[in-house]
């Protein structure tokens, strides 16, 4: 297993505390969690680019870099209003 | 060569790793977000190593597009996370009377 895919595999583990706190506390705590893992997911899908030797996967984290950046806003003004 | 593209790898992976327990660990939404930056920096140090790597390509591209995005949005939406937690918790974007007498203490 090449260095990239160990620390894509690595780097996944750390989707589990995210989870539980998006599952476990408030919204606003799993807002910041999702944030978390959004960057997360970004960086494992870069590894993965590399260690597979398939640019177009960072593709992936690029698009998913900018969706998230619309999502957590959209996320934070719907729990400004209570939702 | 080898070395400093592992050594970025594990600071990368150690650093998010660190960043995502003490998002677990931490007691408010106000302290969580502190986590959040620390996260901007490993990206950064994985651009480092796949530029070292693979030298001047199209993922070395994407990747540092995606450290610029990332350092653009973060502050946007820690800000927007953070206005969203004190308006849930106060009803309100306003200044509260005890916090206006801490500030003139």
């Amino acid at each position: 297993m090449s260095p990239w895919l160990a620390a894509s595999v690595a780097l996944l583990l750390g989707l589990l505390p995210c989870g539980w706190v998006i599952y476990r506390r408030t919204a606003v705590d799993g807002l910041v969690a999702l944030q978390a893992a959004s960057l997360l997911a970004v960086s494992v899908l870069l590894l993965l680019s590399q260690g597979y030797g398939q640019p177009s996967f960072a593709d992936l984290g690029l698009i998913l870099m900018v969706l998230s950046i619309g999502g957590g806003l959209v996320y934070a003004r719907f729990l400004e209003r209570w939702v | 060569m080898s070395i400093a593209i592992d050594s970025l790898l594990a600071f990368t992976v150690a650093l998010e790793l660190l960043c995502t327990l003490g998002v677990l660990a931490a007691d408010t939404p106000f302290d969580r977000l502190h986590y959040l930056a620390p996260l901007l920096l490993g990206l950064f140090a994985l651009a480092m190593a796949l530029t070292l790597a693979k030298g001047f390509s199209p993922l070395t591209l994407k990747a540092w597009a995606v450290c610029v995005l990332a350092v653009i949005s973060g502050p946007i939406v820690a800000h927007a996370a953070a206005r969203a937690a004190r308006v849930r918790q106060f009803a309100g974007w306003h200044v509260l009377e005890s916090e206006k007498a801490e500030a003139q203490l």
